[in-house]
């Protein structure tokens, strides 16, 4: 119950802060403080951003959106069935650790031309490229949820009557969920920054690519408005996997 | 002793509900085989309470692991309730472990209806059988609470109703009531002697507390290490129903010192 109203005054603290920088924001601009060219008033961004909708920009909001989507499930069940994988066996799992942490701290973009080179410019490429930024977290994740599971559940179960498919779905994965859940939050908001980097390379439409038309051609206020739009997606999905994260997670709370 | 012939599906013919034999076990490990268990027989008759003591590390948990059917023996034969064991059997063998061991996001009452979900009883029943068990063992208020809000006691009092829940011919325990404290020990011991007397199947107990083998048992079965081997059977002719004051009697403990020299005299 505390928690909850924490959690709700919480909210309301940082809407309220949001207001109040809008409208300094808003002032300074109209007093002539900020330079219009690179910084104008929200209000400009807000009708920029209006003129956008009428022009179309839930086309190019859906295509990032279904890319990102796509590209996390890819990376989801890849990245989870490589992991399981990889685990069955102790010396792979040890080796491949050791790679993995190598593929996690490597920039990703750097193999954006290759992507290009092997699939192409297209819409599968966006969805690669997305899926590759967080399959290494995913895998690893994976490997260090199996390894958490406590061999004496397991043990208890098979006592019980427990098929290797049961005792995969009621111990392992239900023990690997908290692990899974966090990864898989890290993982969308690499998936959104996969795709949208692919897009402002090379692309004629999504977000990205609008990202990179109004960065090119100075027009900052469109430009804003459409990062104010790629931030409201972003907080959007995290909430959403952080709402199923609190959900299975309610038996750690209790009295 | 000779043992009858027998084969994995005619039932035992015999009064023994337990009986392995020649039993060996080797762990396999990155630093090669580790012995476990050299060449243990042991047996037990239908409604018959054993218990097992012996110094850690002698296989006390291996054993039973064994018996569940968990482990596959390096060596040796295997019949449990009435068949060759060839891996768990959930409809007559259940265990309770150390830790009590149970589901962290189920409640208890789930918990306890654990083994009817994995055998697919219909939802009602699995709830109402679950139900009884938990009141069963004192914990009728506490159906919707998850294990980190229960105590120890509690806990184990839920990995108990749990296992009744299959209602085993043969119950295992390993060591459950090792972790908890002096009072609580006494107080479940107590209690799992008042079931066993409604319930009265085979036990073959697991402890290291040798107050706790006697109160129980009709049988203690000492254990020593290096190599894990059965070295003497003690017959626990004390009379049922025991009220916790024969704890202080002479031949109580006698038969508790004989256990103690036992375990003693293989150090
Ligand atoms: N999973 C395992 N891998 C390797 N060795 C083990 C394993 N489990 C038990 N052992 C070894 O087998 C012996 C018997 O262990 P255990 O059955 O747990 O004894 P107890 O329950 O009597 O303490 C010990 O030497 C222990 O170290
Ligand atoms: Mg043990």
């Amino acid at each position: 119950m505390t928690r909850l109203l924490h959690s709700t005054r919480d909210a309301q603290l940082a809407v309220g802060l949001l207001v109040v920088l809008l409208a300094t924001w808003e002032l300074l601009a109209r007093l002539g403080v900020l330079t219009p060219e690179t910084a104008p008033a929200p209000s400009v961004i807000a009708s920029a951003g209006s003129d956008l909708v009428a022009g179309g920009l839930f086309f190019d909001v859906r295509i990032t959106l279904t890319y990102v989507l796509v590209a996390f499930v890819l990376a989801l069940v890849l990245g989870v069935g490589l992991g399981l994988l990889l685990s069955s066996w102790p010396l792979v799992a040890q080796v491949s650790v050791g790679f993995l942490t190598f593929l996690l701290s490597v920039p990703k973009s750097l193999f954006l031309p290759l992507f290009i080179l092997v699939i192409g410019i297209g819409g599968d490429q966006k969805i690669a490229f997305g899926a590759f930024s967080s399959f290494a977290v995913i895998v690893m994740a994976t490997m260090v949820g199996i390894a958490s599971v406590d061999p004496n559940l397991v043990a208890m179960a098979r006592s019980q009557g427990a098929r290797r498919r049961e005792v995969f779905s009621k111990i392992y994965l239900r023990s690997m969920m908290p692990t899974l859940l966090e990864a898989a939050r890290i993982a969308m908001i690499l998936n959104i920054t996969g795709v949208l980097i692919a897009e402002m390379y090379v692309s004629r439409q999504g977000l990205g690519y609008l990202v990179n038309l109004y960065g090119q051609t100075f027009q900052v206020a469109p430009l804003l408005a459409v990062i104010a739009v790629i931030t409201v997606i972003g907080i959007a999905l995290n909430e959403l996997l952080r709402w199923c994260e609190r959900r299975q997670d309610r038996w750690r709370e209790g009295t | 002793m000779t043992i009858p012939q027998l084969n994995a599906e005619r039932p035992l013919t015999d009064e023994a509900v337990i009986r392995v034999t020649g039993i060996q076990h080797s762990y396999h490990t990155a630093r090669g085989p580790v012995p476990a268990l050299e060449n243990v027989d042991v047996s037990a008759g239908p409604k018959r309470f054993v218990s097992i003591v012996g110094p850690s590390g002698c296989g006390k948990s291996t054993l039973l692991m064994i018996l569940a059917g968990l482990i596959t023996p390096t060596a040796g034969d295997r019949y449990v309730a009435g068949a060759k064991v060839t891996g768990p059997q959930p409809d007559k063998v259940a265990v309770a472990f150390q830790d009590a061991c149970l589901l962290p996001w189920r409640s208890a009452l789930d918990n306890v209806a654990f083994p009817l979900e994995l055998r697919k009883d219909p939802r009602a029943e699995r709830e109402a059988r679950g139900r009884e068990l938990l009141e069963k063992v004192g914990l009728a208020g506490y159906a919707d609470r998850y294990p980190r809000e229960l105590s120890g006691g509690m806990r184990q009092r839920v990995a108990v109703a749990r296992a009744l829940i299959q209602r085993p011919a043969v119950l295992l325990m390993d060591e459950p009531f090792g972790a908890l404290d002096e009072q609580t020990r006494m107080d479940m011991g107590e209690e799992l002697l008042r079931l066993w007397d409604e319930i009265h199947n085979t036990v073959i107990f697991v402890t290291h507390n040798l107050a706790e083998a006697v109160y129980l048992s009709d049988e203690v079965i000492v254990m020593a290490a290096r190599p894990g081997r059965v070295v003497e059977r003690v017959l626990i002719d004390l009379p049922r129903p025991r009220p916790v004051e024969i704890t202080e009697t002479e031949k109580f403990l006698h038969l508790r010192n004989r256990l103690w020299r036992l375990i003693r005299s293989q150090e």
